[in-house]
């Protein structure tokens, strides 16, 4: 008989940690690869891996495995930084193919209620690379939520003393939907936020 | 707007419970204590997925049971809508048409209903927040962008108190620039429905009271004088900066629309001290016709009223004149009452009768 102490319910309890997954979840996945033991060593060593290699560009903060990362080194558009909340985001931005600039992660966005202000950000970093670089254009891609929209209000106060050009991505609504079924305060911000033709 | 037919499920003391109200004028009559209120609050809820009354999730499920449902059919301008709402203590959830909504604004306009509860009239006499809340719920009935802009209001004033309550105040600034933001559009918003509100106000009143006092409704908000929305968020940055230290001295923003008071004026004097309680009472009932018409207006089709025990608010005059404006405008009401044909029947044609007791319903003919 398994006790609590046993290193099934160590593993059961290390699952459970993980976003979106409960009790039972956790124990269907715990049986689930104590029945192939090449599974389970297979994602015992990735996960040492990802460990060992895995850790933030010393440049930009978006997770690499080497240092500076692909598109810190790489060539690309170093007049342009984009500023994202995680590295996410990141993906989702590289997947539109296209941006050809560089990013900058800043690590979360401020949220006083979950104890974040600017200063835990990688702020001063972003500040430090914008005035030492020959930099055209910051382009802020924060959340459209309260806590991202606040960041990027605050990014452009901060950058305003640099004289850079700072620029939101646009928002409204998404390509490939129908207008009437769009909710009503999306349609709102893509009526204020309309272009001339 | 028709509820053509109504199931309700483990709601508060309502275990089963379904049956077909009538078109038109629908009473409910029982003892005190049987779920007559219960019975409209679910109907309520239906429609705004929040209660009229004050009131935590839990306690609108039935006692022992596991979750509580709601089920609708609507008729609206010849389409029909079947509405389920499911309370879990874990949740709400709605489906319309068998399919589950995920925004609360997708139900928005389906099932309107205004309602006139001993709450309603109770409003001239108490505190600002209760007025306030009023505003925002009579707001968002007709008015979907409402919601976005109070929520996000909601969300950056917790924002913003917690960071005057921290040590480190760094980005205050931008968490009073949001909130200005946000709490003009929500201003606004307000403003624009006072004013609509307004017209229809004086207008029942005068046809109620058969006086020609001067009423109305009175929004005026703190530190503001303009009704523009880029100049309202200028007024609510000063306003914001100039109570900054009793706000930091107290560890929350203390003045802003979260504060603003809703006033009822007769004659350009505070209703509440200036009216007799005759006045008071002519003054509510016309700010719920108001509210109906409004909505008839926005909509295209009128609202249910659900009428919660109001024999004691309605004297033959204004019941009368209750009765001729429900009837002209063809509009389906719910009534609780504690005596079988109270003096509010009179007047009323096509009346579905039902009994209420111990949380049971009986259909008593029309």
């Amino acid at each position: 008989m398994l006790t609590k102490s046993s290193s099934l319910m160590r593993l059961v309890g290390e699952l459970k940690k993980l976003p979106g997954i409960g009790e039972r979840t956790a124990l269907r996945l715990a049986f689930h690869l104590l029945k192939s033991p090449q599974n389970l060593t297979a994602l015992s060593e990735s996960l040492c891996e990802v460990r060992d290699r895995v850790h933030p560009c010393s440049t930009c903060f978006a997770i690499t495995e080497t240092d500076p990362c692909s598109i810190c080194s790489g060539n690309r558009d170093s007049s342009v930084i984009c500023v994202i909340e995680n590295s996410q985001d990141l993906m989702a931005l590289e997947r539109s193919n296209a941006y050809n600039g560089m990013y900058h992660v800043l690590e979360g966005a401020i949220s006083p209620l979950s104890g974040i202000g600017p200063a835990d950000l990688r702020i001063g970093e972003l500040l430090s690379r914008v005035t030492e670089g020959q930099l055209k254009e910051v382009v802020i891609a924060t959340n459209f939520t309260v806590e991202g929209e606040a960041t990027a209000l605050y990014l452009t106060k901060a950058l305003k003393s640099t004289g850079v050009k700072v620029s939101r991505l646009a928002h409204g609504i998404p390509l490939g939907s129908d207008i009437e079924f769009v909710d009503a305060a999306t349609v709102q911000w893509a009526l204020q936020g309309r272009n001339e033709l | 707007m028709r509820l053509q037919h109504v199931a309700v499920t483990n709601f508060r003391n309502l275990s089963t419970l379904r049956f077909d109200p009538g078109g038109q004028f629908n009473l409910f009559y029982g003892p005190n204590g049987h779920g007559k209120t219960n019975l409209l609050e679910a109907i309520h809820l239906l429609g705004s997925v929040r209660s009229f009354r004050t009131v935590r999730l839990p306690e609108l499920i039935r006692h022992g049971e596991l979750r509580a449902q709601v089920h609708g059919a609507v008729e609206s301008n010849g389409i029909r809508n079947e509405l389920r709402l499911t309370l879990e203590s874990g949740g709400r959830r709605v489906e319309i048409d068998g399919k589950a909504i995920h925004r609360a604004s997708d139900l928005h306009g389906k099932l309107n209903t205004v309602v006139f509860s001993p709450d309603d009239s109770g409003m001239v006499r108490m505190g600002p927040e209760t007025r306030r809340r009023y505003l925002d719920r009579a707001v968002y009935m007709g008015d979907i962008g409402y919601l976005h802009c109070w929520h996000d209001y909601q969300r950056i004033l917790k924002q913003r108190n917690v960071l005057l309550k921290s040590t480190d105040k760094s980005g205050l600034e931008v968490w009073t620039e949001k909130l200005a933001e946000a709490g003009a559009e929500v201003i606004e918003r307000r403003q624009k429905f006072v004013s609509i509100l307004n017209g229809k106000l004086l207008q029942h009143y005068a046809t109620i009271s058969g006086h020609s006092e001067v009423c109305g409704i009175s929004y005026r908000p703190d530190g503001i004088h303009s009704s523009e929305r880029e100049e309202i968020k200028n007024e609510l940055i000063s306003l914001f900066k100039r109570h900054e230290r009793s706000d930091e001295r107290y560890g929350t923003t203390t003045a802003g629309p979260h504060r603003d008071d809703l006033n009822f004026l007769l004659d350009e004097r505070p209703l509440k001290a200036f009216g007799s309680q005759g006045q008071q009472k002519s003054f509510v009932l016309s700010l719920k016709m108001a509210e109906m018409d409004n909505l008839q207006e926005i909509f295209g089709v009128s609202p249910l009223l659900l009428l919660d025990d109001m024999s004691s608010e309605l004297d033959a005059g204004r019941n009368n004149n209750l009765m001729e404006f429900l009837i002209a405008r063809d509009i389906q009401v719910f009534i609780t009452t504690t005596e079988r044909s109270p003096a509010l029947f009179k007047a009323a044609p096509n009346c579905a009768v039902f009994r209420v007791e111990d949380g049971n319903l009986t259909f008593e003919g029309n």
